[in-house]
């Protein structure tokens, strides 16, 4: 399968790619890993006179973690070493474990955490795990830099708050405390390789067996990850008890919006959130359980 | 199209070509250098067939760009064998475990297995699968793929494999 023709271009500075983008508009595409674009173009999905490779612009490197800042993604950033990071394993498991089962080892060695968000499909495996963990888009463009939290970020399916002059530079996830807890599950058809039919992330913590914060975040159920805000709300200052597990449970079935697509009819999409939704809880909650 | 040259190591070799921008990593080391172990298989990232290492790491060479390659080291499954008349452990282990039937997927099980090992080199069965997860076989149902790495690994004789029969 051969690409269609395009001309490449390897900026090494973000005003580079400015200009790139002033000049070519709509008929560039940003690259980053390339492991969306690439197929897309070959398959006809997505079209592109000109790629501008991001890999080799200086403002976009860099991975590091510290205990005041948090997690700093730069956009450059490649999956598997975020993946292979210690601090993301200790303080962002849920992250981790998303990336770990994300494709292959083949197109982690490639692909970007900034290039899986910027795709935005609603079910892009690092979404829901960095919008649990409050993480934070930042934006930047001739104009100058603007901040989006992550939650915010994506508009639509494939779409997202990005200005057509502007470029992902890096995540910001703040700092976690130190108590949090958090889990990240996926389901598909294959146990590994396949894009999820359902995948969600589930971060909480609990004060003297009571929880005192929930976050769920629901990939694939709605046209960008979504919020379960009910089952949130079902969870806060309750006690642990398998009856609040299918409560809550219950609460993000009705409330997610599946569709049905060639993995899973949107039947079975809310039955696989409502047990995946229970399991995520009890996995967090093991100790609480069973006192 | 504007032509461009990429210089980049292919197993150790320097070599310059004048590439199209949609030239992909494969087509170079297929159809410009010759070197057609690398096999295309599905052309989207999926079967593995087209992996190779790319400074020292497996990526899909068919989702690679040969202008990305600028400057890079490649290795391909011409540049696994330790010299032209020793193979590579992994290599004497698939053959002698007859984790080859038609070939097809080896070149891209091979380099997988090899990357695999120089970070895990006593991986576990579970290891072995999730790593090889984007090498895909219709033949040999992966059990003796797996073998065959393991075997690596654990620092099993291949010729025990045979009850010992030379």
């Amino acid at each position: 399968m051969r690409l269609p023709a395009f001309e490449y271009h390897a900026p090494t500075s973000l005003d580079e790619v400015f200009a790139l983008l002033a000049e070519h508009g709509a008929s560039a595409k940003l690259m980053a890993g390339g492991t969306d674009l690439l197929p897309g173009l070959k398959i006809g999905k997505r079209s592109a006179g000109h790629v501008i490779a991001l890999k080799g612009v200086r403002e976009l490197a860099g991975l590091s973690f510290d205990e005041r800042e948090g997690l700093t993604i730069g956009a450059r950033t490649r999956l598997f070493e975020v993946g292979e990071s210690e601090a993301v394993a200790e303080r962002y498991p849920a992250l981790n474990e998303a990336i770990r089962t994300l494709a292959t080892v083949q197109v982690r060695n490639k692909a970007t955490v900034a290039g899986n968000l910027c795709n935005a499909s609603p079910c892009a495996d690092t979404a829901t795990p960095l919008c649990a963990y409050g993480a934070t888009a930042v934006l930047r463009g001739p104009d100058g830099v603007r901040e989006v939290p992550l939650e915010e970020f994506f508009v639509g399916p494939s779409r997202t708050a990005i200005g057509e002059r502007e470029v992902m530079e890096r995540l910001v996830v703040p700092p976690p405390p130190a108590d949090l807890r958090s889990h990240f599950i996926k389901f598909s058809s294959r146990s590994r390789v396949d894009i999820a039919a359902v995948n969600l992330t589930l971060a909480l913590r609990l004060e003297k067996g009571v929880i005192a914060s929930a976050s769920l975040f629901l990939g694939t159920v709605a046209p960008t990850p979504m919020r379960a805000v009910e089952a949130e709300k079902c969870l806060v200052g309750e006690r642990v008890t398998p009856e609040l597990f299918e409560r809550a449970a219950a609460k993000a079935r009705e409330e997610c919006k599946p569709i049905t697509d060639f993995r899973a009819t949107a039947e079975y999409k809310r039955r696989i959130v409502y047990v995946m939704t229970r399991r995520a809880i009890q996995a967090l909650t093991t100790e609480e359980a069973s006192a | 199209m504007k032509r461009a040259i990429v210089t980049l190591t292919v197993n150790g070799d320097r070599h310059s070509a004048a590439v199209d921008p949609n030239t992909t990593l494969a087509e170079l080391l297929r159809d410009h250098l010759r070197l057609t172990g690398t096999k295309q298989g599905c052309g989207t990232g999926d079967c593995g067939a087209c992996t190779v290492l790319l400074d020292g790491r497996a990526i899909n060479s068919c989702l690679t760009l040969a202008l990305e390659c600028e400057g890079r080291e490649v290795t391909t499954i011409e540049g696994i064998a330790l010299s032209g008349e020793v193979l590579h452990p992994v290599q004497r282990s698939f053959i002698e475990r007859g984790a080859t039937q038609c070939g097809y997927c080896t070149p891209g099980m091979v380099v997988s297995a090899v990357d695999l090992l120089e970070r895990n080199p006593a991986p576990t069965e579970a290891e072995i699968r999730h790593a090889l997860a984007g090498n895909l076989c219709r033949c040999t149902g992966y059990t003796k793929v797996v073998e065959a790495i393991h075997a690596v690994g654990h620092g099993e004789d291949p010729g025990a494999a045979q009850g010992g029969e030379g």
